[in-house]
């Protein structure tokens, strides 16, 4: 589903990414480890369009891409959790939030709705709909980034570190919604426990490479 | 104090503005702020200042919420009162027994009328942004910039712009607290040494916590991409908007007060 070969980039001088390759096949779950500033986030930025590599190709859902319109077409099918939420919500409450993406997406605001009070059932957070957005606590923002994600009904999930801030509880409640669902995912995290407990392929990314652990 | 209202926040209620169509409230408060500038006669302001008042008692925030939101404007309009009065030199000085003070009757006329008005028109955009959510707000701006496309504004992604600009409010608030934060404990202290230390000081705030703001407006801009926003694109709408009875009333009423204003006072 996604191939990245030979990607190189750097922010100024100094490469992040160099000569990095790796894919996900259907049915992967991916975990990918390495210390702090190794690149993971930019990795994801790369895979997403959002940041564009010096060189390299990028093949998402069997076609290379490179153009915006490219990457525009695969959005909907990704969901990117962000790894800080405070970036992920921006709407005013809880319902619009994660309605943003189904209503991008062209669905009625009654398909929207229905959307978006199905995916908060599943993450029990029913009780939030109509909340501030920017008031919840660091658990529940996170909680909602992955309501907003799900909402969107995607091919592939990649998570930037989706237990950080997280109480026991919520993790557990995370990892077996993660082994419920037959979806293919990338995680980031610095969580061994719960890479080992949610994945089956672990990459360390580090010194602008990716190598394989397990 | 960490105060839980930010400057014009949405307050969520029920009253009769909040189920108002966002429309009629944004041409609401031009035509109110129109008719408080209109002239600075003491007549004319008073008259204002009326249904003004009303309003915002109609706005069911609470004199709490009104006295604290009002209270942060209250540097700025002692600024607006004190410059008026003491810059202004032409006019019969004031006397205080046989003192004559270095203030004019004029002045301190002109000063108090044009004080009242500022107030007045504060009051008033508070009370819009009290009742309308950002979400409303948004695509109220939105409709009423319609016209403006046909002259080739680019007002497609407006509303947005509205609705992201709502949301930065809190989020430089938080960057602003933070960066406070994160100085006091280096020892930083805001309210002693001398003025061009001070100065130092406040330029070491900002700095951060505006590029803290840059970075977080860039990576919304990839959160909103994330999630399949196009600019100019078309977006299915939640709640279409709809002119009820309340609407016509209030528009009624409204156009009713304008005519009266602009009749029976220059
Ligand atoms: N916008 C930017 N401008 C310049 N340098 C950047 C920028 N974003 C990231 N970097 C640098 O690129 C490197 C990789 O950053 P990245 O965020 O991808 O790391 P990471 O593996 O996600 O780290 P962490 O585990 O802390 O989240 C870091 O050294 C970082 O300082
Ligand atoms: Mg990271």
């Amino acid at each position: 589903m996604i191939r990245l070969r030979n990607i190189r980039f750097r922010y100024n001088s100094r490469y992040v990414l160099d000569g990095l390759d790796f894919s996900v096949n259907p049915g992967d779950r991916v975990g990918l480890v390495g210390p702090n500033g190794s690149g993971k986030t930019t990795l994801c930025h790369i895979i997403m369009g959002l940041l564009a590599p010096d060189s390299g190709e990028v093949e998402v859902f069997g076609k290379l891409r490179k153009s915006e319109a490219d990457f525009r077409e695969i959005r909907g099918r990704i969901g990117f959790l962000f790894q800080d939420a405070d970036d992920q919500l921006f709407c005013p409450t809880v319902l619009e939030d994660v309605a943003f993406g189904p209503l991008n997406m062209g669905k009625t605001p009654e398909e929207a709705k229905g959307i978006v009070h199905e995916t908060l059932r599943s993450l029990h957070l029913e009780g939030l709909a109509d909340r501030v957005t920017y008031r919840l606590s660091g658990g529940e923002k996170r909680l909602v980034s992955l309501a907003t994600v799900l909402a969107m009904d995607p091919e592939i999930l990649i998570f930037d570190e989706p237990t950080a801030g997280l109480d026991e509880e919520t993790t557990e409640r995370l990892i077996s919604i993660l082994n419920d669902s037959d979806l293919t995912y990338v995680l980031i995290s610095h969580d061994r426990d719960f890479v080992s407990r949610t994945t089956n392929t672990v990459y360390q990314l580090g010194r602008g490479t990716m190598c394989r652990m397990g | 104090m960490k105060s839980d209202i930010t400057i014009g926040g949405y307050l969520p209620l029920d009253s009769v503005l909040h189920g108002l169509d966002p429309r009629t409230k944004l041409l609401g408060l031009i035509a109110m702020l129109a008719s408080i500038f209109w002239s600075p006669v003491p007549a004319g302001v008073l008259a204002t200042a009326v249904p003004i008042f009303i309003l915002a008692v109609l706005s069911r925030a609470g004199w709490k919420i009104w006295l604290r939101s009002t209270y942060r404007f209250a540097v700025m309009l002692a600024a607006v009162l004190g410059l008026n009065v003491f810059f202004r030199t032409q006019g019969r000085p004031v006397f205080m027994g046989q003192w004559e003070l270095p203030i004019t009757w004029e002045g301190l006329e002109i000063g108090l009328i044009f004080t009242f008005q500022i107030m007045q028109a504060i009051v008033a955009a508070l009370v819009l942004t009290f009742t309308t959510s950002p979400t409303e707000m948004s695509r109220g701006v939105e409709l009423l910039s319609k016209p403006l496309k046909r002259l080739r504004v680019p007002v497609d992604d407006l509303g947005m712009v509205v609705l992201l600009a709502m949301r930065f409010v809190p989020l430089l608030q938080q960057e602003l607290n933070a960066t406070i934060e994160a100085q006091k404990s280096r020892g930083v202290d805001f309210r002693k040494g001398r003025l061009s230390t001070r100065a130092g000081n406040l330029v070491a705030l900002l700095s951060p916590a505006l590029s803290g703001a840059l970075r977080r407006a860039d990576l919304l801009a990839l959160a909103m991409t994330a999630r399949g926003f196009q600019p100019g694109g078309t977006r299915t709408q939640f709640k279409p908007l709809k002119f009820r009875r309340a609407d016509r009333t209030a528009v009624g009423v409204l156009l009713l007060f304008l005519g009266c204003r602009l009749t029976l006072l220059p």
